[in-house]
């Protein structure tokens, strides 16, 4: 009878933390990536993953997937504006960073691809990139005895197809999940953000979630924020895929995780730091008809309020995913 | 027992000594000639071009005498003030340019070789060792965009430059000169290299030709 009273105590304790636990835990959204028509196997995703990192995938044999790709940077092209290619050739845009691409239903920054095994065919064959052709490819692979295996292992025979060498691609790229950031961590309760964070949040949530909403931090939306039209590239966005006049200057919402190593920022990496980004934003004072609606009520943001905001922005960052073995590449021991 | 007592203590003093000479800092500083300030920020080479700088990071690396067999990197930016070499003690007389390729090889590193300082390219490309934007206004009048990520390992690729030092000092000081390197992007009409390999070498050679440490 003596321990009834702890024990009481005890119970409304865990009941009290696990309900705390459960109302911060962070809730994904349904993936949009349909794995039952290309199921995930280990055999598979090795073979994605070696085909990512070879640079026998581009024409003159000098560019990988992961050469605009680091898996040290979050698998996006640090300090690079712009992508690069063969030949010394620059690329029109900046390299995104990939990670939760199972939930992404556009890809590239005018959303001119709509699913992942179609995606990695742009890069491949475009002239400023990895500039091959997919029959070429494919031949040069047939004659590789050691893919010949490997597709035999992951597909049954060691027939090598397009379908096969993108789905591979697919395959590894969907392993790219980040989802132990500090921010994660606080949200399941296994973590607390300071006070600055805390503040940074709740500005965040006013002022920027509403295109980059958690947990993604992207709606996937299209948005025209305000930038002026680079002279040299012209690059008019989405308006090149819809034809729509409403969809000039408008690109794909990036998501903010990881945000420290996918600098520079914007789809022409015109910005190098946070602050920089953060300072455009808050810049945009006048009521501009093409900007997006979102974009031209964020409102005014002070210079206190932009310190706060990097500091969350920050708990985006995922260390784990950065130093996953999983993801990196040595080939001596493949 | 007074003995060895007196031997615990020369050897206590002599481990605070070596101690205390590790953490003697030495800060050798990078100095751009020919940089003019009111001039857009720019280096005017001695034929009269002028080389408007956004970047311009390089590896420069030098042993510490008191760290003998060891090949620290050093990243230099002279945009973003990182403009200092820092090593622990007295600075060795071998210098260079560049990363050897077994480092290359070995893939990705910490500290100053860290990715996120955006020079690294990939595990079959390796490092940029030298990574120069900016605009080139020839004598001419005509203008060049400037984007040179030159460095790699591969065939052609020397691992590591070595560079003249004049310098008998302990303080000596890294005088970076760009006229060979405007010469060669003029004359050979380099004003691109994103890639290892033949130019990138060139570029890599021109540029560390310029460097004399006095």
């Amino acid at each position: 009878m003596r321990y009834l009273f702890p024990i009481i105590i005890l119970f409304i304790g865990l009941i009290s933390l696990s309900n705390t636990v459960l109302q911060n835990e962070v809730i994904w959204p349904e993936k949009i990536y349909d794995s039952s028509s290309n199921p995930l196997t280990k055999e598979k995703v090795l073979l994605g993953k070696k085909l990512f990192y070879d640079p026998l995938l581009s024409a003159d044999g000098s560019i990988s997937c992961a050469s605009c790709h680091s898996p040290y940077n979050a698998f996006a092209h640090t300090d690079h504006a712009l992508s690069h290619g063969i030949y010394d050739s620059i690329g029109k845009r900046n390299a995104p960073a990939l990670m939760n691409l199972a939930w992404q239903p556009y890809f590239m920054w005018d959303g001119a691809i709509h699913h992942l095994d179609m995606q990695a065919l742009f890069p491949l064959t475009h002239p400023a990139e990895m500039g091959e052709t997919l029959n070429h490819l494919l031949e040069k692979l047939q004659k590789n005895e050691a893919y010949k295996t490997q597709f035999k292992s992951a597909f049954g025979s060691d027939s090598v197809s397009g379908e096969r060498l993108l789905k591979s691609l697919s395959a590894f790229m969907l392993t790219l999940e980040s989802k132990n950031a500090l921010y994660d961590q606080v949200k399941s309760g296994r973590a607390l953000f300071s006070e600055q964070e805390a503040a940074g949040e709740k500005i965040f949530m006013q002022k920027c979630a509403s295109c980059h909403p958690p947990p993604l931090f992207t709606d996937y939306s299209f948005s025209n924020n305000g930038l002026d039209s680079d002279s040299v590239l012209k690059d008019q966005g989405r308006m090149r895929i819809s034809g729509k006049k409403s969809d000039s200057l408008c690109f794909k919402v990036p998501s903010l995780r990881n945000i420290s190593y996918t600098y520079p920022y914007m789809h022409d990496g015109r910005f190098q730091v946070i602050q920089d980004v953060l300072k455009h934003y808050a810049s945009l004072s006048r009521k501009d008809k093409y900007v997006s609606e979102k974009i031209n009520n964020i409102g005014r943001i002070s210079d206190k309020e932009r310190v706060d905001l990097q500091a969350f922005l920050l708990t985006l960052n995922d260390q784990k995913f950065l130093k996953n073995p999983d993801f990196r590449y040595y080939p001596k021991k493949m | 027992m007074n003995l060895i007592l007196i031997y615990a203590w020369l050897l206590f003093g002599y481990l605070i000594q070596i101690s205390g000479a590790e953490k003697t800092e030495c800060r050798i500083p990078v100095y751009l000639e020919n940089f003019e300030q009111a001039n857009k920020a720019g280096v005017k080479s001695a034929d009269g071009h002028l080389l408007q700088i956004k970047k311009l990071q390089f590896y420069l690396s030098c042993s510490s005498k008191n760290i003998p067999d060891t090949q620290e990197y050093h990243l230099i930016d002279i945009n973003n003030g990182k403009d200092t070499l820092k090593l622990e003690g007295e600075p060795g007389s071998h210098w260079y340019t560049g990363v050897d390729s077994l480092t290359q090889k070995d893939g990705a590193k910490e500290g100053d070789l860290d990715p996120f300082n955006g020079m690294y390219w990939a595990w079959h490309s390796g490092y940029i060792e030298l990574k120069l934007e900016g605009v080139l206004t020839m004598k001419s009048g005509d203008r060049q965009d400037v984007l040179i990520h030159a460095g790699g390992f591969g065939p052609l690729q020397q691992d590591l430059f070595p560079l003249k030092n004049n310098s008998d000092r302990n303080n000596p000081r890294v005088c970076l000169n760009l006229n060979n390197l405007i010469q060669l992007m003029i004359s050979n009409e380099i004003f691109h290299s994103m890639l290892p390999g033949e130019k990138s070498h060139l570029l890599m050679k021109a540029f560390s030709q310029g460097i004399q440490i006095r």
